[in-house]
């Protein structure tokens, strides 16, 4: 009978793990059709994502925070205008950068905050080689932060987000080989900055 | 000898999805697999700089209260706001679960809550779509929901609800219309919950 789930679906209500569990594109529909749970679902679903990707813009967790809130908020106000032909979390990731790239450019360069000091992992079996290694990944750090906001940007989608670099374009915009080309001369300065 | 690779190439080379004769060039080219294996090189690096620290699991709690504290701060009449949404959704959602109606029927029901908030309509609004074939059974579960929701806009000022409602609708059926009938059946579960919820 054609009722037969609709019944069931009124009959017995969601529980807050139907909520948990709902896909991503239902709890969008619901938070507009009003409900505040599925946007807190949203927000628990993709608040370290959406930090993580704050913090490898700015390096220390104060303005990852506050950066990852302010995602949250524009999503609350945006989320109507998803259209739901990408992900999500590329979505959200769209919202991030943006907000990232906005820092960055209100921020003088010689006031981005230093990185963060290194540390050396004790557990490590060899403490020399460790050192090194840290030191490396500390001078890569301070690289990345010297790149141009867009390189740096698709820089950081594509090694630490995974992103594909069809996803990349879709959230800076312009076309898939214009992203691979700015990976490209993102990894190419890289280089450069670490030679000299 | 072939061209050598362009920077798209390259990259397309470090996926190792390079089309099989930009793949031929590459074997045999001392400069492009220098170029090549220095972008590889650099990869390794980068993957060993990564970290980011995680935060304590007390500051997710945080967080999420903060996020809550700030959208609370963004929204006018929230109560209302979310009742009203919640109505006409609901019933446009249940409609659709039940296969009785296609996107556009939600977008219509939903404007007819908006438009004539206080009129006794009974099922006369979904009827007008003539598109629509309405099932016996779906019909008769309709009718009673929509007792249920005419109940409630009595209860409210006309110019309240279009004001509420009129922004949010389109938002509301457009997703609703990018979603699968399972994903229909668990939105109309989930806001039927919500509904349950808002009336104790
Ligand atoms: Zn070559």
């Amino acid at each position: 009978m054609d009722a037969e789930p609709v019944a069931q679906a009124v009959a017995a209500p969601a529980t807050a793990l139907d909520l948990a569990a709902a896909e991503d594109r239902v709890l969008v529909a619901a938070f507009l059709a009003g409900s505040q749970d599925a946007f807190q679902v949203i927000v628990t679903r993709h608040q370290r994502a959406v930090y993580q990707v704050c913090y490898r813009f700015v390096r220390n967790h104060e303005d990852a925070s506050d950066l990852a809130q302010d995602v949250f908020l524009r999503a609350f106000k945006g989320l109507k205008n998803f259209k739901g032909d990408s992900a999500l979390s590329t979505w959200l990731y769209r919202v991030g950068v943006n907000c990232c790239l906005n820092r960055i450019a209100a921020r003088r360069p010689d006031t981005e905050p230093l990185l963060e000091s290194r540390h050396v992992d004790p557990r490590s079996d060899d403490p020399f080689r460790a050192l090194a290694r840290s030191e490396k990944a500390t001078e890569v750090k301070r690289a990345i932060a010297q790149l141009p906001p867009r390189q740096r940007a698709t820089l950081l989608l594509r090694v630490y987000q995974e992103l594909s670099h069809e996803e990349i374009a879709g959230i800076l915009g312009g076309s898939v080989g214009a992203a691979k080309a700015n990976f490209f001369h993102a990894l190419s300065n890289l280089k450069r900055l670490l030679q000299s | 000898m072939t061209t050598h690779l362009s920077p798209q190439e390259s990259v397309t080379a470090l996926d190792d999805v390079l089309p099989e004769s930009r793949q031929a060039h590459l074997k045999s080219c001392a400069s492009c697999q220098t170029e090549v294996d220095g972008l590889r090189a650099m990869m390794v690096d980068l993957g060993d700089a990564e970290d980011v620290p995680e935060p304590s699991p007390l500051f997710w709690d945080h967080f999420q209260s903060r996020v809550q504290a700030a959208v609370q701060g963004e929204m006018v009449r929230p109560a209302r706001v979310s009742w009203w949404s919640i109505v006409a959704s609901v019933r446009g959602a249940v409609a659709a679960v039940a296969a009785v109606a296609a996107a556009a029927t939600v977008a219509a029901v939903t404007i007819a809550v908006a438009l004539y908030p206080g009129a006794p309509v009974a099922p006369v609004a979904p009827m007008e779509d003539a598109q629509v074939a309405v099932a016996d059974d779906a019909m008769a579960l309709e009718t009673a929901e929509w007792a249920f929701v005419s109940g409630m806009l009595d209860s409210f000022e006309p110019n309240d609800v279009r004001e509420v409602l009129a922004p949010s609708t389109l938002a509301v059926d457009n997703a609703f219309a990018s979603l699968t009938s399972g994903e229909r059946e668990v939105f109309a579960k989930l806001l039927s919950a919500d509904l349950a919820q808002g009336m104790e």
